[in-house]
């Protein structure tokens, strides 16, 4: 066999017998590890609670109030130079104006939040919040949590100008989040996007569109009708209480 | 037609055609106007009189004598009170930050607006705004405008958050408008889109973020250092300077 012949011998089969010996030999081992090291499948999150919100005293347009939950395991807390001008109103059987929470009467910035007294919300992971809203003019829904240190922070999630009621859906894990000023209901003066907040427990949920609302008509406000909270429960400590 | 001569006569025909076809676009480039942009009609970079570091700002913080300056919202007038509306800023370090207007101490919504004394602003076809601004936080800055018939319109363009200053310019004929409540500087209550609104005697130009500022530090609020804008000036109706009534 001269060298010409012993090369093209080689290349024909020598060559590809070793290639098909390496490949025959790795893949146990990669079996095997991803086996051993392979993450547990990630899980959607479960429902933890929804809220519809629920017309009370006379009905119609008025200001919202802690009757207005349907949830009896949720507290409400209102916030901002015009938190108490937040309006409930809509009726529960008309899907074109459902009840909900309505903005426009806040002449300063307001916010509204949900206290669930069982514990904190787990909104870490694959945490979700799915809402309905309807929002007008150049304003955007935006949403807030108080962290277990009592720390505020606004998303930068926004839902904005839509002619009819819309599902939006977010995951708050990628949310990029600023700190909140919950007395003024503006961005707090640091200016420091807060990277990684710990979202395993969560005091209250809420929503805030940073601007005052144009009154009655269609100008520009914010309306939150049911919203549902995606993850889990984490029962608070004796000390947190 | 065997194939050579096929290889021979296509090339050339080829050829022949885009030679035919050269004059005429040569004819559509020379078409387009070479600069369409029109003149700059409005221009402002604002002084700081009395020269400290900042202070509520006023007339005085006006550069050109052709402009009056307009304070709207319920916290817009700074006045004599040291902790609200709109303020004139200039910090010697860093050297990057111009003079400006400073959104950050209105505890309610705000604006500022430039209206020139001879002449009202026609902005349409080509018309643009250029304008040096910084934001912080999740506010937005917009353009704001007053119509010759007194309507005022806050525009679908914004500025956002920007680690530092930036030049921004954008086409007025891009902009799509709504009404502007000018007192309590919101959107009007009848919640509608101004389509083709009459841009050919604007009486005021200015800006908003439609949010109250967050005070001092980096948490929300609006710069706006230089404006400029581009379109063409219509004369009021007297040769005299009209200043407005507000």
């Amino acid at each position: 066999m001269n060298h010409r012949s012993l090369m093209n011998f080689a290349v024909k089969y020598v060559l590809p017998a070793g290639i098909a010996c390496a490949v025959f030999a790795q893949q146990p081992a990669q079996e095997g590890q991803s086996k051993k090291t392979a993450p547990p499948k990630a899980q959607r999150a479960k429902l933890l609670f929804r809220e519809t919100w629920q017309q009370f005293g006379p009905g119609g347009e008025h200001p919202m109030a802690q009757p207005g939950l349907s949830n009896a395991n949720l507290e409400l807390n209102l916030y901002g130079p015009s938190g108490k001008d937040m309006q409930i109103t809509g009726t529960a059987t008309d899907e074109t104006n459902p009840t909900h929470v309505w903005t426009g009467l806040c002449e300063q910035t307001c916010a509204l939040a949900v206290r669930d007294k069982n514990g904190y919300m787990d909104l870490s992971g694959l945490g979700r919040v799915r809402w309905l809203v309807k929002v007008a003019g150049f304003h955007q829904m935006r949403p807030i949590v108080k962290l277990a240190n009592g720390t505020w922070l606004v998303g930068d999630h926004t839902d904005g100008l839509t002619a009819d009621w819309i599902e939006s859906e977010f995951t708050p894990s990628a949310l990029r989040w600023r700190k909140l000023d919950i007395k003024k209901v503006v961005e707090a003066p640091d200016g420091k996007w807060i990277d990684n907040p710990d979202l395993g427990k969560v005091e209250e949920f809420g929503f805030t569109d940073l601007m005052p609302g144009s009154g009655h008509g269609p100008g520009g406000w914010s309306d939150l009708a049911w919203f549902e909270i995606y993850g889990k429960s984490v029962p608070r400590d004796a000390k947190s209480e | 037609m065997t194939k050579l001569q096929f290889m021979i006569v296509a090339p050339l025909l080829a050829g022949s055609v885009a030679f035919a076809q050269a004059p005429k676009e040569k004819v559509n480039a020379r078409a387009l106007p070479q600069n369409n942009k029109p003149a700059l009609v409005l221009s402002e970079q604002w002084q700081q009189i009395p020269a400290d570091v900042e202070h509520p700002v006023t007339q005085a913080a006006v550069t050109n004598p052709n402009l009056e300056l307009k304070l709207y919202g319920p916290d817009g007038v700074g006045g004599t009170n040291p902790d609200h509306g709109v303020w004139i800023v200039w910090h010697e370090q860093p050297q990057t930050e111009p003079l400006h207007l400073w959104t950050g101490l209105c505890k309610s919504n705000c604006a500022a607006a430039l209206r020139d004394k001879y002449n009202y602003l026609d902005l349409r076809d080509s018309a643009a705004i250029r304008w040096d601004v910084k934001i912080v936080g999740f506010h937005l800055l917009r353009p704001i405008i007053k119509l010759a018939d007194g309507t005022w319109l806050v525009g679908d363009h914004t500025d956002g958050i920007q680690n530092d200053w930036h030049q921004s310019e954008f086409s007025i004929a891009d902009v799509r408008w709504r009404k502007l409540d000018i007192a309590k500087v919101v959107e009007a209550a009848d919640g509608k889109w101004i389509e083709n609104p009459d841009l050919s005697r604007v009486d005021e130009i200015g800006f908003t973020d439609l949010m109250a500022g967050s005070g001092h530090g980096p948490g929300g609020w609006s710069d706006v250092g230089r404006i400029e804008v581009f379109g063409k000036a219509t004369p009021r109706t007297a040769n005299t300077p009209q200043t407005s009534s507000k």
